[in-house]
């Protein structure tokens, strides 16, 4: 009832010169971003320098393309005069992040190697921190070929099964391997590799960072 | 009787039908939160009642492909206690017995927590998120995790390994008539979603990265559901599915447990029906957290909206530059109507300038991929996740693990972190883009030192894209374009807030 009232006071009083603030057409258009810079080459000893600091393969000519296009649309951060303005690193700055001491509050073995696909009583198994025969990872050795259409993330590199229909089940259908461990000290124990061709290691990571 | 009569009359109770349906802002079974619980304290509603409604829907809207994963059990479960509690006159808060989802980038204690990608398929938290514990110790209910990007990256919940989230609007009457020839016969048919769209041609996206969450609470599968906002992941997704959806200013809502795309940007989202439903949930869920040190310190202040708002002495600032090429009629005049009505109803509605909006964009997607690339180093597939059977070194090993689970979207934007981070790059564009961010907190700070109270913008240059649209774009001058009103305020940390009327 009100809006229709307001759509007819609105009608009478457009009608009599009200004019609206909202701008009718654009205000600025794609080419007063242009900036003229020449479209960078990635050349293949960038290629293999990116993917070995990302430990992941570009893959395609696609993929190589698609990061020329990211750094060509970067580029138009260089039309804005920024002299004498400070980088602006977090938004907390004037405030303060509080720290607390580094003490242990709360640590289960077991819900922390819960989701780890290889244990070894209370240790993460990792592979050994050596570099192959040529003396350096390339992408190459990834026994994937590459797919030349866009549509290669439709087509996984290893075949994932399909994700179950989705059907209704409580959260107690979920079962994961809880390894029966002891529920120790925190005390990093001394390296020692296994003689197996793997190593042993005792890491504890969340995949949550914050600040 | 005519056949003009009939058709008028069938045309009438589809209408009908389609509000019932609840894929309407009005809906009539699907309750706003107030609704909700004031028919629980009343009991003319049971919560196990409300979560079965729920699942229902749920389960009837399957096709929109909202959820990744559905907690029927436990959610009867805290129905059950609810129910319980009521009937004691005990219940906790306005929130008990009140049904709600949480996008999959939310850890949850016992339930697979997969963020849509294979990466983390298998990973089920051993903890929970300290807002979705807040909902839960409020006595709200779990009814399940829903859909998105990977990762949260995307603008069209399009990029997730468990596929697309459609639009429930897709399924509109509207649209329905407007594709279908024969009126009598399609009216006729007893359930809207009968008739797939995939066969007329196409649906469309709901919107990104908190599409899941945003279809479902469209259609009546939960009353409020959670998101994530980095550059728009929840105001792009409610504009497109006609819901309310609001971006807390940084540090308000505490971070522990959702798993970050951008730390300096990431904010929890909440996705409503109405504005005052926002308002219970932003109260409920904000305050400070010992375990996130970038939530904010001192209690916040209270979020009770007034019963009837008073726009007289409100400043209402309309930013110049946010017509943006490409803006779409629709969109213009959805704006600028509600620009007028403001005026009307006695508020000062005056132009502003924030004058580098147009480089927000890539300003966010430099900042975006930087942090990316150093977010994702964490899936080594070591600890959790994914983990490759392939390769017998650890940079072979890692490298064939994030290779197999991550998409092209993911590797690309840590490819492209990395590149801007390298040594000769990162005056150019991380530390630029830094500044760049720092002009456009000006910016917002200018407009709103001169006494601004809120600024009036679209939220979207669009109405929801088909998908044959959104994907014939290239994927970052999609990105580029769909968030272009969005990602400022991300790199400000402000808050804003969205009601989208023209759907």
């Amino acid at each position: 009832m009100l809006m229709r009232n307001m759509h007819v006071i609105l009608g009478r009083t457009l009608g009599r010169g009200l004019s609206t603030k909202v701008p009718q057409k654009p205000t600025w258009s794609m080419d007063s971003l242009s900036h003229t810079c020449e479209e960078s080459s990635i050349e293949p000893a960038m290629v293999e320098h990116l993917e070995r600091l990302s430990l992941v393969a570009f893959a395609t000519a696609e993929g190589v393309e698609r990061l020329k296009q990211a750094v060509k649309f970067s580029e138009l951060l260089q039309s804005v005069d920024t002299t004498g303005v400070e980088p602006l690193e977090s938004l907390f700055e004037e405030g303060f992040a509080p720290l607390r001491d580094d003490h242990v509050t709360q640590a289960s073995t077991e819900k922390i190697l819960a989701n780890a696909s290889k244990s070894k009583e209370e240790y993460f198994v990792a592979p050994p921190d050596m570099i192959n025969k040529q003396g350096h990872w390339d992408a190459t050795s990834l026994p994937v070929g590459p797919s030349k259409t866009r549509d290669s993330n439709k087509r996984p590199l290893v075949d994932f099964s399909p994700p179950a229909p989705l059907k209704f089940f409580g959260s107690s259908d979920h079962s994961f391997n809880l390894r029966k461990s002891q529920q120790g000290s925190f005390a990093p124990p001394p390296y020692r590799p296994n003689g197996q061709g793997e190593v042993t290691l005792w890491i504890t990571v969340c995949p949550i960072s914050l600040a | 009787m005519t056949n003009s009569g009939e058709r008028q009359i069938l045309r009438k109770m589809a209408a009908r039908r389609v509000v019932l349906d609840g894929i309407s802002p009005h809906t009539k079974i699907g309750f706003t939160i107030n609704q909700a619980a004031a028919a629980l304290r009343e009991g003319t509603l049971t919560p196990v009642e409300l979560c079965e409604r729920c699942l229902a829907q749920a389960q009837r809207w399957e096709l929109l492909n909202a959820f990744v994963t559905v907690t029927a059990d436990s959610a009867l479960q805290q129905a059950r206690a609810a129910e319980r509690r009521f009937k004691l006159g005990r219940p906790l808060s306005k929130l008990d017995g009140i049904p709600f989802a949480t996008k999959d980038n939310y850890c949850t204690a016992g339930i697979r927590t997969t963020c849509a990608s294979n990466m983390l398929r298998g990973f089920v938290p051993p903890y929970t998120a300290t807002v979705v514990q807040r909902l839960l110790d409020r006595g709200a209910v779990l009814v399940g995790k829903t859909n998105m990007d990977e990762f949260a990256m995307g603008s069209g919940s399009t990029d997730g390994v468990f596929g697309p989230v459609k639009n429930p609007w897709s399924y509109s009457l509207q649209r329905r008539l407007a594709s279908r020839g024969n009126v009598v016969e399609k009216l006729a048919n007893d359930a809207p979603e009968s008739r797939p769209m995939e066969d007329l041609g196409d649906w469309c996206i709901s919107g990104g990265s908190s599409g899941g969450s945003a279809a479902a609470t469209a259609v009546g599968a939960c009353l409020f559901a959670l998101g994530s906002d980095t550059g728009g992941s929840t105001r792009n997704p409610a504009a497109h599915c006609g819901l309310v959806g609001l971006k807390p200013t940084a540090g308000l809502l505490p971070r522990h447990g959702l798993i970050p795309l951008v730390n300096s940007m990431d904010v929890p989202g909440i996705f409503v029906s109405s504005a005052p439903d926002a308002a219970i949930l932003l109260g409920a869920m904000a305050g400070h957290d010992d375990k996130d040190s970038t939530a904010v310190q001192d209690p916040p202040p209270s979020f009770e909206l007034l019963e009837e708002p008073n726009v007289h002495d409100l400043i209402v600032g309309i930013p110049q530059e946010y017509h943006a090429p490409g803006l779409q009629p629709d969109v213009l005049k959805a704006w600028t109507r509600t620009a007028d009505l403001l005026e009307m109803a006695g508020a000062r509605v005056m132009s502003v300038s924030l004058p580098h909006t147009l480089y927000s964009i890539v300003c966010y997607h430099v900042l975006c991929a930087v942090e990316v690339a150093s977010n994702m180093a964490c899936y080594d597939g070591i600890e959790y996740g994914h983990r490759s059977n392939v390769g017998s070194f650890t940079e072979e090993q890692y490298a064939a693990t994030r290779h197999e689970a991550f998409n092209h979207v993911v590797r690309g934007r840590i490819l492209a972190g990395n590149y801007f981070l390298l040594r000769k790059n990162r005056a150019r564009f991380y530390k630029k883009a830094q500044q760049v961010r720092r002009l456009i907190l000006e910016d917002f700070r200018r407009v709103f030192d001169t006494g601004v109270d809120l600024m009036l913008t679209p939220t979207t240059l669009s109405d929801a894209p088909t998908s044959k649209e959104f994907s014939a774009e290239d994927y970052c001058l999609r990105s580029a374009q769909h968030d272009v009103f969005t990602t400022p305020a991300n790199m400000a940390g402000e808050a804003r807030w969205w009601h989208d009327e023209v759907k």
